[in-house]
């Protein structure tokens, strides 16, 4: 290690003794709008490869000091940058074009920008434009549908809920297949904390070429936030909406006539339609300030949100606060200094599993809505709750339950980072960025009627835990152009330390019911504490070349040295290149620019939890051991595997932009390879073992597709302004390797659920990942067959007369793809969005567990079971026989077609008092066309982070159809 | 000028990119000791002792549900209700059960969580340092004890299983079943090595919930009764059955092993009638101290849908009608039921019509009838049981003395509510075949309990004994086949997943 720090010494002193010496003249001229030949104030001029550069006046005017031969780069927001070789003339006027694409845009791509033109990898940039038009306070949902290959998924209807982020799809079968988010430098932030009216710009590096330079944690593609500073004059700006939300359908469920009718009980007051009393509207409120602008050597961007949503299911909430200031400082003209500060303050109530469930408990929540014994009134003639019903076995009333509920989680962020940066020399700067990333979590819970198979007193218990990463980040950048070389290094060193500690309290059932804060009556109480630590260290170089904006070449290398692995599995190096050709007016206008584009990188995942290679002890396994007092009990822990190291994904990319029409489309292509080898894998043990799984690096998994992105201004007039987006990725993947000797994983990404045949998702050698597994159902045994009693469930059988099992469907998409559109005319504006994925299954669990008796479940109450097998009308509905909820019966297609979003605006033209006024309306998933018999394709069970399967709805909480007005105000 | 500026900026640089370096100069290994708790901890006694209730911990968990007797619901004693959730009961009631029979995989992986804490416990035997020697010895003589009890029910459930004895559980997950003489002979082997460390009574223990030398010399009886029968057949293991018991059934008042005089108090969860003598081994149940310690496979279960009850657990109707009338009826079977002020009768019962174990329900004003997790004790042998094992093995070895025909007479005696040690003629029986005289007294004595599919199959009189199913019962007749070859569940399909080397 010592050998690279010393090589980057010797690195800075050869730049360092670069000098430079010219014949200086001062240039001068006016920059002019080309649409209307008035002066256009602002343009940056720089004298290119230096930073010497000054911003012309009001007039247009401007005046600098440059040699003969120097480039001078004209640069606007908006519009087209031109460069100008400086020649015996001392006046140089310029004409500005207008810019459709921002093509001359800077665009972050990790520890530095280059122009969007410049880009050698895929990288999909996201501005606040894009997604202004939209009222969302998710920043997830300002990304959905704006990048090709980039695929986020709401599966969750909860308030406050996980979102899904794929790009390119899923590497890792059990490490987190989230991508890894970077905010202003600071690696490791959550999105869900964000404010999303403070973001000005999101980069989405996809190809490993780009993601390389974050080494170990890039291998899901990385997310880079910027967020806005102050520029220009003072501006206020409020933005404020209102929503409401419900859910898309209900489903079809005995009423309590039928259930009663069929199993020969009374309906008791006219019983309970649970749907109705579960499913309510959900409002949201959400007011935006933020006051932003420059003064002299001060930028300043201050904001502030207050949000406040609850959700379509009873006694469900999410609330957010924050405060933002982005500080800029110009030291001296060399030395700048930025300080962002982002404090964050969520509650959330009744959010289970971070929205991945309804309940705890599959005994209430979605389930027993659907479930529970429809006869019964919610109150008996006492008023007190009917808690449990002899018709529905195990099930608790899911009303009850969750009114008598209170989950809180209250999370308190503070993201603080200071960015000090030094021009060394003309051509030389060190940045230094300083971050810290404090989160803490205090969850409460009461429990007023829990769920369970037993009625229980209420129980109480809470959690506490402080999460801390601070980071140190050391680039060193180095800048330099000879003739029409263009050199670009970058050089960096990285620390991050993480530190979570905590300790929860459970009291077990309370003695008298109160509430939380009253936890000492509990009855059993028990606590414990966790604490983890770990540590990277990062060293990263990278070479940026381009000859004349024509030929670009990028390479890079990082090492990784992890504290999680044990040493000698600790350092990895994941190196990349890239390689592009511009080619610029190949016919002219008509086709403005082509820029062929191939990568290669390695990136790795060092996704295993601190500690996993040491074997540890359990505790918490307590025993009576003499009948009447408990004894402290331990017992061992998972397997650790000492030999862990880490998962890498080696990635191909070809790809080329092309922007033709006069400008006015722009098409994007990909193509990739991704091989992840070195898998991280639980591997399950066999339960003749204890049980469990042991982590391993085992196997390899392929990933290959296509993406496309086409950009277009279909039409551009004083009036009439018509832009749309299309964008659609393709992705296939295949298990190419799994541990010696083994062709077939089965797992149960969702834990053991009663009545299925075991495991439920395959992981198969050479085939995709997120395989449904289970039985093939084929309707009902009729008299006279043989077999099974007339009326049984019948599935097929294997050659040995036992049930066959094997793949049954896929979860995850093959076709996704989104269709954005802005309208403007005049003061009006339009937007929509239209979402869809295709090829993909979906195990509606939720419906098994209604279909048919099993689990805790002991009469049916789904709508089709009025048609059920009977000795009369023997249909293929079955009235007994076994359930297995992973069969073909309970598999539907999940494809779908969502308008996401659909908005009207209406901007007041010269409003008095304010600088603009802007009014809109919209709507989110005002539609889906989907063949789906559950309530929404996309909700499910599913952590967002897995890999290994999808779309699996088992009570999962449904996305909602919602309205909303607002209004945006600027000072 | 411009040579110092550039001597400056190094200085800065150095200094910026150095910082970090040697504020973070400290290696990058972990060290779990900082928040974890390693297994070298396990180097006491007290830790033995943690790792011993642990031991536990997993051993009650295994036990709680019914399902870990659900191959039993073969027997002719004890069915289940027509429809519900009950498949798998059914299927086992059928004789109709496979690797996908619902819930089966709770008879089969719980005892193997035991089996691994075992493992550990017998392994760092050598590590404990200082204590006492007595306790350490029975701590580890326990974990011999409770691997043994676990491969006995594994064997007797599925047959042929694996035998893993070791901690090294990567190297071993390749391993196929072992022969069913080999698990046997290491059952054997573990319960003379529980006998040799266990005390002849564990202090500090109001029962035999922890077991002690009697108890593992007892578990050796019933292995060789088992070992004698089918499926190995080894007619010699008679003899070492009854001298087994016989040393147990000499040295009772040693270990505090005797009949209670009313078997009505053992389904009591009266603090005085939970810790009894009867109990050779067994579980007391402690649900107020937490729902993990608690009995679910009594109580609620045991009860029809009509009273709340999950129907589960019910008494076969042929079988009922058959029991010899007396005090022992009474105090196995529950006719009638108390329900919102009335009394129903179990001919009336319509979610469904069963007499019900007074075993499983307990007694109503101490457990209600939708109480799903009760205190009530899991008797995994009662003296009564050892009492009747020396008879019938005394029998079968071709003896015939008369500690034998007597250890049957005073289970007969206190059957009648009479003094257990006095003779009665009316109810002692003295001459006949003492053999089968005892595994009929077995068969009423032990009903409900989960003995009877043992008695049935290692005699291989399964299907004699399903001849005389009720055409009344509601689950249906017998749909699979009622001979040896199929008195073995199936390993679970989940497992054979994981583990295709085991699938036959």
């Amino acid at each position: 290690m010592k050998r690279i720090i010393n090589g980057l010494f010797v690195f800075a002193l050869l730049l360092l003794s670069q000098s430079i010496t010219a014949q200086e003249k001062t240039i001068s001229g006016k920059v002019t709008d080309a649409s209307n030949g008035f002066a256009l104030p602002g343009v940056n001029i720089l004298v290119q490869g230096t930073t010497n550069g000054v911003q012309n006046d009001f007039d247009g005017n401007y005046s600098i000091d440059a040699k003969e031969g120097d480039k001078l780069v004209f640069s606007y927001i908006g519009m087209k940058s031109q460069t100008i070789t400086v020649g015996a003339l001392n006046i140089i006027n310029v004409s500005m074009v207008e810019d459709a694409f921002q093509l001359d845009e800077l665009v972050v791509v990790g520890y530095g920008a280059t122009k969007k033109s410049d880009l050698t990898g895929a990288v999909a940039s996201v501005s606040a434009k894009d997604f202004e038009k939209q009222p969302v306070f998710r920043v997830e949902d300002a990304l959905q549908g704006r990048a090709s290959g980039v695929q986020v998924s709401k599966n969750s209807g909860a308030p406050g809920s996980e979102i899904k982020i794929r790009i390119r799809g899923a590497n890792s079968i059990n490490g987190n297949n989230q991508p890894l988010v970077v905010i202003d430098g600071v690696i490791g932030a959550d999105l869900r904390a964000i404010n999303t009216n403070d973001i000005s710009s999101m980069e989405i590096l996809k190809d490993a070429s780009a993601t390389a330079i974050y080494g170990s944690r890039g291998a899901n593609g990385v997310i880079l936030v910027s967020t806005k500073r102050g520029s220009g004059e003072p501006s206020i700006n409020i933005d404020a909406f209102s929503s409401i939300s419900e859910i898309t359908n209900k489903l079809d469920v005995l009423s309590p006539e039928e259930f009663g009718a069929i199993n020969n009980l009374p309906v008791i007051d006219g019983g309970t339609n649970y749907q109705k009393e579960y499913f309510k509207t959900g409002i949201t409120e959400n007011v935006q300030v933020a006051i932003s602008g420059k003064k002299e050597n001060i930028g300043y961007f201050i904001s502030g949100n207050l949000l406040d949503q609850s959700g379509v299911a009873i006694n469900s909430n999410y609330r957010r606060y924050s405060l933002r200031t982005n500080l800029d400082t110009q030291l001296s003209d060399k030395l700048s200094v930025g300080l962002n500060l982002y404090g964050s303050s969520e509650e959330t109530l009744n959010l289970v599993a971070g929205g991945r469930s309804s309940s705890p408990d599959d005994r209430a929540g979605i389930i027993a809505v659907l479930g529970w014994d429809p006869t019964l009134p919610l109150k008996d003639i006492d008023g007190n709750y009917n808690l449990i019903s002899s018709n529905g076995s195990g099930l608790i009333n899911p009303i009850a339950e969750r009114l008598e509920s209170q989950a809180n989680g209250t999370i308190n962020s503070v993201n603080a980072n200071v960015n000090l940066s030094y021009d060394l020399t003309d051509n030389l700067n060190l940045t230094v960025i300083g971050g810290l990333l404090f989160t803490n979590s205090l969850y409460e819970t009461y429990r007023g009627v829990p769920p369970g198979t037993v009625l229980s007193s209420p129980t109480g218990g809470g959690s506490t835990n402080y999460n801390t990463t601070l980071q140190n980040s050391n680039i060193l950048t180095w800048n330099k152009s000879f003739n029409d070389h263009n050199l670009k290094a970058t050089a960096l060193f990285e620390i991050q330390n993480f530190v979570s500690k905590g300790f929860n309290a459970n009291a077990g059932e309370y003695s008298i019911p109160a509430n939380f804060y009253s936890l000492e009556l509990g009855t059993t109480p028990s606590v414990g504490a966790n604490f983890s630590k770990s540590k990277i260290h990062s060293y990263m170089g990278r070479a940026e070349y381009n000859f004349d904006q024509t030929l670009y070449l990028t390479g890079t290398l990082r090492a990784d040295i992890s504290s999680r692995f044990r040493p000698g599995n600790q350092t990895g190096y994941f190196p990349s290149g890239s390689v592009a050709y511009q080619f610029r007016n190949l016919l002219g206008d008509r086709l403005e620019r082509l820029k062929l584009r191939a990568g290669y990188g390695e990136v790795g995942n060092q996704a295993i939890a601190p500690y996993s290679t040491y074997n540890t002890l359990l505790t918490g396994q307590n025993y009576p051991l003499d009948g009447s007092s408990e004894t402290r009990g331990v017992i061992l822990g998972n397997i650790a595997n000492p030999d862990l190291t880490w998962e890498t994904t080696k990635q191909t990319n070809f790809g080329f932009d092309a922007t033709f029409m006069n400008g006015r489309i722009n098409f994007s292509a990909n193509k990739y390879w991704k091989n992840t080898t070195d898998l991280l894998l639980e591997v399950p043990l066999p339960d003749f073992t204890g049980g469990s799984s042991i982590l391993s690096n085992v196997g390899e998994v392929f990933n290959g597709g296509w993406e496309f992105n086409l950009e277009s201004v279909i039409a551009s007039n004083d009036t009439f302004d018509w832009t749309a987006n299309f964008n659609y990725s393709y992705n296939q993947s295949e298990v190419k390797a799994l541990a010696d000797g083994q062709d077939e994983i089965l797992v149960s990404p969702l834990g053991n659920i009663s009545n299925t045949t075991g495991a439920y998702v395959s992981i198969e050698k050479g085939q995709p990942l997120g395989q449904l597994y289970g039985a093939t159902f084929l309707g009902t045994y009729k008299t006279g067959d043989t077999g099974g009693n007339p009326g049984d469930a019948r599935y097929e059988l294997n050659e040995e007369g036992n049930i066959a099992l094997g793949v049954i469907g896929n979860g995850v998409p093959d076709h996704n793809w989104a269709l954005n559109n802005t309208f403007t005319l005049g003061s009006f504006d339009l937007n929509f969005l239209l979402r869809g994925a295709h090829g993909f299954d979906v195990f509606n669990f939720t419906r098994a567990k209604i279909s048919m008796a099993g689990g805790v479940q002991s009469l049916a109450t789904y709508g089709e079971y009025r048609n059920r097998w009977t000795a009369q009308n023997e249909t293929d509905i079955p009235a007994s026989g076994d359930l297995f909820v992973n069969s073909t019966r309970f598999l539907e297609k999940g494809d779908f077609v969502k308008l996401s979003n659909i908005a009207l605006g209406y901007n007041m033209p010269d409003p008095k008092f304010f600088k603009s006024i802007r009014i809109y309306a919209s709507a989110q998933n005002l539609f889906t066309l989907t063949g789906y018999e559950g309530y929404d394709p996309e909700a499910s069970s599913i952590s967002a982070s897995s890999g290994s399967a999808s779309s699996i709805d088992y009570g999962a909480n449904p996305n909602s159809r919602t309205y909303t007005v607002g209004v945006k105000l600027g000072f | 000028m411009k040579t110092n500026k550039i001597i400056g900026s190094l200085r800065i640089l150095t200094v910026l990119f150095l910082a970090p370096i040697v504020f973070n100069s400290c290696t990058l290994d972990e060290n779990p000791t900082e928040g974890r708790l390693v297994p070298e901890a396990l180097n006491s006694q007290d830790a033995l002792e943690a790792a011993t209730a642990g031991m536990y911990h997993q051993f009650t968990l295994s036990m709680q549900w019914a399902h870990y007797w659900m191959r039993s619901f073969g027997g002719d004693d004890i069915t289940t209700h027509s429809g519900k959730n009950k498949q798998g009961f059914r299927d086992a009631d059928q004789m109709k059960m496979s690797s996908l029979t619902s819930g089966i995989a709770l008879a089969y992986n719980g005892p193997y969580k035991t089996i691994k804490e075992a493992n550990n416990i017998i392994s760092v035997r050598e590590n404990i340092m200082g204590g006492n020697q007595e306790k350490i010895d029975a701590m580890i003589g326990e974990a011999y004890f409770l691997r043994a009890f676990c491969y006995f029910h594994l064997t007797r459930t599925f047959g042929k299983v694996p035998l893993l004895t070791s901690t090294d559980i990567p190297g071993n997950t390749d391993i196929k079943r072992s022969e069913i003489l080999e698990i046997y002979k290491q059952i054997e082997r573990d319960f003379l090595m529980a006998e040799s460390l266990l005390p002849v009574k564990y202090l500090g223990t109001p029962a035999a919930i922890r077991p002690n030398s009697g108890s593992a010399r007892a578990f050796l009886a019933k292995l060789y009764m088992h070992w004698a029968g089918w499926p190995l057949k080894d007619n010699s293991k008679y003899a070492m059955a009854a001298s087994s018991a016989k040393t147990v059934i000499d040295n009772a008042t040693s270990h505090g092993f005797a009949l209670v005089p009313d078997m009505g108090t053992l389904w009591s969860v009266k603090d005085e009638n939970r810790f009894n003598s009867e109990m050779v081994f067994g579980l007391a149940h402690n649900q107020p101290l937490n729902n993990a310690y608690s009995n679910r496979h009594t109580g609620r279960v045991g009860y029809p849908g009509d009273v709340q009850g999950w129907a589960e657990v019910f008494a076969e109707i042929g079988f009922f009608n058959d029991f010899p009338e007396g005090p022992r009826k009474d105090n196995t079977f529950r006719t009638e039921v108390v329900f919102k002020n009335e009394t129903i009768q179990w001919e009336d019962f319509k979610d469904e019509k069963h007499p019900l174990f007074l075993k499983v329900t307990g007694y109503q004003d101490e457990i209600k009838t939708n109480n799903s997790i009760t205190s009530m004790n899991t008797y995994s042998m009662r003296y009564a049981d050892l009492l009747l094992y020396y008879a019938e093995a005394e029998g079968r070895s071709g003896g015939n003395s008369a500690d034998a025909w007597e250890a049957l007479n005073k289970v007969r005696r206190r059957a009648n509510n009479l003094p257990i040690d006095t003779p009665d003629v009316l109810v002692d029986v003295t001459n006949g075949d003492l053999a089968e005289l005892a595994y009929t007294e077995r068969k009423w004595e032990l009903a409900g309990e989960y003995k009877r599919w043992d008695d049935l199959t290692r005699l291989e009189r399964v299907a004699e004994a399903l001849a005389n199913r009720s055409p009344e019962e509601l689950v249906g007749p017998i749909i699979g086949d009622q001979s040896p070859s199929n008195y073995f569940a199936e390993i679970p399909e989940s497992e054979l997943s994981k583990a295709p080397q085991l699938r036959e």
